[in-house]
């Protein structure tokens, strides 16, 4: 076998494009309000439990849903997170609360997800014939995952660089106390970054639904597997969400190979308090 | 004052170094950061409140079947046996419909307690200390999965109290040499034993590969399984093992198209199963036969056709019949389930018929007869005729199915196969 | 007022221990055991995740090393303080190496490889199955209850006494003053890093102790019970229902915890996990607001600050 077969590393890197869109979902409220929002899992998973539904009940085309969906789930948590959420922003407390509060959430939506869809689930979309290149073959949706994942990157980069919220947004991930003091409505602010960052993972939902089975109970180690790849990639930074998500989707693939397929989710554990060593000495 | 103390919003390093805590009046309780006084009063209430709930609630017995149950409707296995608590009380309801469970002639009320194990060991155990201490049942159903068993099955051992297990075939599970538990089906090793059976009588497979997902039961049934392939007379080219939360099976399917085997035995639970065979047949893999132990109701509405001519075990289809089932499939309506859903639904109803037939023999409704007739008993149910050995362990097995035209036909053996077993599931092992 | 608190610490361990043997039924004893084992770990997980101010989502590993490492004395007909010393060990000495590592971090950063350590040790446990057992896990005598019930209890007032000692001593004024202000501390010449690893430590080898017992009383310990998410985050909800940093908050957090799990399982079966995100998301929503204080003892807080001056907002 080849030190990265082909067929091993186009999958890797479709399964890593969940990861990066996940990811710089959670880059985007973790890096502007600095809040751990663990909901984020739990985004995918009931977008990829809805997908199957939708598909299977109504004629609209996918194309559609997916849009949809991923504007449903923006609408959806900007109705779910009201500003006294953020009101106490730069509260020790509020930060805490917040964790309690989303991890509650978390639960009672799984509660709910459950009663839905009682089943693991992965939407009939998939079923179609794969894509095919010489000898290696992709699931068209597994290929449609990597390019909405780099198109999504590059669309996040160009709000956070070209427009007036995404660049307070920066200012506020650099760390910027005195947003506020330059008439920077911080609570609305986090309130736009969260819907935003939460319709972001609904898409990666969408493609989650699309390529994998689902269910309900794992919006947990989806919003943990998101964090890891969020902080590897760094701050505020959809691209380097996108490499490192990539990378890791690669890298699993590539552990999976060499070790074995029961070490491969030994690999973001193991790298990321590595790369964040690292950076914390300037070396990244 | 401000609401962060004495030192404001942002001395509190200050004042953990400089001062002593602050003075506190009666009995300091805190919440979220914030040290404040709390009634002295208040806690010995909270203590008497336990203790008036921890003299627990003595129910008179009275003269009901009292029989209590727990069911995964949270966690990981909500997604097998998640909608089974309404099947329990729907057996329950009818029952009492007309006048409660026979027994000797004459009829006694049933009742069922249930209870969320949350997927949890700790929980499991709990929930069941409950029942035989505070409930009081003369009898239990086991939870779902064999780690849960094991634990629940503690608490039945200690109080004495009659334990029938449904789905938990860890051997290990009855090596500890527990008399109050006897369980519906058989060991994991000999879960496809049929099978192999099946196989070794055709004689066309030469050599087999597997691909095991990392948890109890999966790996239970894959070492018989290995076991029984090696004397079948067929060649074990690889045994691959991966975690339950893969979600790239890239890797293994490479190495499977290497070997091409006649048959890929896949021993996982439903959400792994389809996973892989989704990615199987993306990357055209192509063996004479996929073998999914677990390839129910969600693997064929995932895989749609491309499910077609897999083969696993199934405990029941419809097209088997067998005593009960008219009933089995009434009462599946009245909780709402589709037994293409949940194939562990037979198993359940096995046990049910189990209990009734044991009542029948109108033993005394004290937990140390009814045990001594359940181990004892012999019973034809849904799926076979039920009778437990020495240990526990019970008689029910699975049959080899097939997915054919949409439907599971079961395949074997001769005398209950309901469609001939197709091999290779089609011309050239072309999974579409 | 710490010699008081004591006292009616042991009283209260005393009425426990009364409560749990001779007053409840097995089944209540159990869950007493269950809220003294979350109470313990809610306790340990304080001093580095409380007072410390940091988000350790690592503290399952220890619990969890503690029980295989019990769990494998006992399958080696070891008695069973001996398991417990050795659990205890274990952990302190595990805690001690990764100390120097994870110390470097802060904030999400401390979070994540902390939580990178539980991930890890439940993949070794699952993968090393010459050691732990695999999947299947690891399965032991069980000992008589009052072995693993005393122990516990014995373990819960030894580490409230260490918790309240060193909370009101130098050392936990430090540890509150690098968690809440580093930069100030660090200023003042406390040495940040070596105090957190010390609560690090001091955690760790107590919550080892707490998984020491746990197989004593289960007779069986697998990488879901030991490493699972339920293992993982209770003693960090436990904490921040009661008030991370407090002197009862843990005890306090760990026993609605428990208790609120317990009478919603026995009580609404159906919608247990619904009503349990419920009743999480309303504790930090009024954790959030200015107005609402604690959960349980509002009126207790409005009458007392009707008599004290100083309590009044």
């Amino acid at each position: 076998m080849t030190l990265l077969h082909p067929q091993i590393a186009l999958q890797g890197l479709a399964t890593g494009a969940i990861y990066a869109v996940a990811a710089m979902g959670m880059q985007f409220i973790l890096g502007s309000t600095g809040r751990v929002h663990l909901g984020v899992g739990q985004a995918l998973v009931m977008t990829a439990l809805f997908l199957g539904w939708t598909l299977e009940r109504t004629g609209i085309p996918l194309g559609w849903v997916m849009l949809g969906l991923s504007v449903s789930g923006a609408l959806a948590a900007r109705i779910m997170h009201p500003p006294a959420l953020w009101r106490h922003v730069l509260r020790e407390q509020g930060d805490r609360a917040f964790l309690l509060i989303t991890i509650g959430a978390g639960m009672a939506m799984e509660a709910l997800a459950q009663w839905l869809w009682p089943l693991p689930g992965m939407a009939s979309v998939a079923a179609g014939a794969p894509l095919s290149l010489s000898a290696v073959f992709i699931a068209w949706p597994k290929g449609l995952a990597i390019v909405v994942s780099a198109s999504a990157a590059l669309s996040l980069y160009a709000l956070l660089h070209r427009t007036r919220r995404g660049k307070a947004l920066r200012a506020w991930d650099m760390g910027s106390a005195q947003l506020e003091t330059v008439g920077v409505d911080t609570h609305r602010l986090a309130r736009w970054a969260t819907s935003v960052g939460l319709g972001v993972a609904a898409m990666g939902g969408v493609l989650l639904g699309m390529t994998q089975v689902v269910s309900a109970q794992e919006w947990i180690a989806w919003s943990l597997k998101s964090l890891c790849v969020a902080l590897i990639g760094g701050g505020l930074n959809p691209l380097s969400a996108l490499a490192m998500g990539w990378a890791m989707g690669v890298g699993e693939a590539w552990v999976s190979q060499y070790l074995g397929p029961q070490w491969h989710p030994a690999l973001a554990p193991v790298l990321l308090p590595l790369v964040l060593r690292l950076r914390s000495r300037g070396a990244i | 004052m401000t609401a962060h103390g004495e030192w404001g919003r942002y001395g509190s390093a200050m004042s953990g170094l400089y001062g002593p805590p602050r003075r506190k009046v009666g009995w300091p309780v805190a919440f979220c950061g914030e040290e404040v006084s709390m009634d002295k009063r208040a806690w010995p209430a909270l203590w008497a409140a336990i203790m008036i709930l921890g003299l627990g609630i003595r129910i008179s017995q009275g003269t009901e079947l009292r029989i209590g149950a727990s069911v995964s409707q949270t966690g990981p296995f909500a997604t097998e046996v998640g909608p089974f608590g309404a099947l329990l009380k729907a057996w329950a309801d009818e029952l009492n419909a007309v006048g409660g469970i026979l027994t000797g002639g004459k009829r006694i009320p049933v009742r069922m307690f249930l209870y969320d194990d949350r997927s949890d060991e700790a929980t499991a155990r709990r929930m069941y200390e409950r029942m035989a201490t505070v409930d009081q049942v003369h009898l239990m159903l086991g939870p779902y999965s064999s780690p849960l068993t094991f634990a629940a099955s503690t608490a039945a051992e200690l109080h004495k109290v009659p334990f029938l297990a449904i789905c938990a075939n860890s051997p290990k599970i009855y090596e500890r040499g527990y008399r109050w538990i006897a369980c519906v089906i058989d060991e994991a090793p000999r879960y496809t034993y049929r099978y192999w059976e099946m196989i070794r009588h055709e004689g066309l497979a030469r050599s087999v590969s597997f691909v095991v997902e990392d948890t109890l039961h999966p790996k239970g049934v894959y070492e018989g399984a290995r076991a029984l392939a090696q004397e079948a007379g067929l060649r074990v080219l690889s045994s691959q093992i991966a975690p339950r939360d893969t979600r790239d099976f890239t890797t293994l399917l490479v190495r499977l198209k290497e070997e091409d085997p006649d048959i890929l035995f896949v021993s996982a639970n439903i959400p792994f199963a389809i996973q892989f065979m989704a990615q199987a047949r993306d990357q055209r893999l192509r063996p004479r036969e996929f073998h999914v132990t677990h390839h129910g109701g969600p693997f064929l509405k995932a895989l749609g056709t491309a499910a077609e001519g897999v083969t696993g075990q199934s405990y029941w289809t419809r097209a088997m019949r067998g005593p009960g089932a008219d009933r089995f499939l009434k009462l599946l309506e009245a909780a709402r389930i589709s037994p293409d859903d949940y194939p562990w639904a037979p198993a359940y109803m096995m046990a049910l018929q189990v209990v009734e037939a044991v009542l029948a023999g109108a033993p005394p409704l004290d937990r140390a007869s009814l045990m001594e007739h359940l181990k004892a008993s012999r019973t034809e149910t849904l799926g076979g005729e039920v009778w437990f050995r020495e240990n526990g362990v019970g008689s029910i097995n699975t049959y080899p199915s097939q997915i054919q035209g949409g439907s599971y036909q079961i395949v074997w053996p001769p005398e209950l196969a309901t469609a001939p077993h197709i091999y290779p599931a089609t011309k050239d092992g072309n999974r579409k | 007022m710490m010699g008081w608190s004591l006292s009616v610490g042991l009283v209260s361990g005393g009425v426990l221990l009364a409560l749990g043997l001779f007053l409840t039924g097995p089944y209540w004893s159990l869950v007493l055991w269950a809220l003294c084992q979350q109470a313990v770990l809610a306790f340990s997980y304080n001093f580095l995740g409380g007072m410390g101010r940091e988000f350790h989502l690592g503290h399952c590993a220890f619990f969890g090393l503690g029980a295989y490492v019990s769990a494998v004395c006992l399958d080696a007909a070891l008695p069973w303080w001996i398991a417990m010393v050795g659990a205890g060990s274990c952990g302190a000495l595990t805690a001690r190496g990764l100390a120097a590592f994870l110390v470097g971090f802060r904030g999400p950063d401390f979070a994540l490889s902390s939580l990178c350590v539980a991930i890890l040790a439940g993949i070794l446990a699952r993968n090393l199955g010459s050691v732990t057992g695999g999947v299947s896990g690891l399965s032991t005598v069980v000992l008589d209850r009052g072995v693993p019930y005393l122990s516990t209890l014995a373990l819960l007032l030894g580490t409230v006494w260490i918790h309240h000692t060193l909370m009101a001593s130098r050392w936990g004024r430090a540890l509150r003053a690098v968690g809440s202000d580093p930069l100030a501390a660090s200023q003042l010449g406390i040495p940040g890093d070596s105090i957190r690893a010390e609560a690090l430590v001091l955690g760790s080898a107590l919550a080892s102790l707490a998984g020491g017992i746990y197989p004593m009383h289960s007779g069986y310990v697998s990488p879901e019970s030991a490493f699972g998410l339920d293992v993982l985050l209770a003693p960090v909800v436990a904490v921040l229902l009661g008030g991370p940093g407090t002197r009862w908050g843990p005890l306090w957090g760990s026993s609605l915890l428990v208790l609120v799990q317990e009478f919603l399982l026995t009580k609404f079966q159906e919608s247990n996990l619904l009503l349990f995100g419920l009743f999480l998301v309303v504790s930090g929503l009024r954790a959030h607001t200015e107005v609402a204080r604690h959960w349980a003892g509002l009126w207790a807080y409005l009458r007392a600050a009707k008599r004290s001056p100083c309590l009044r907002p």
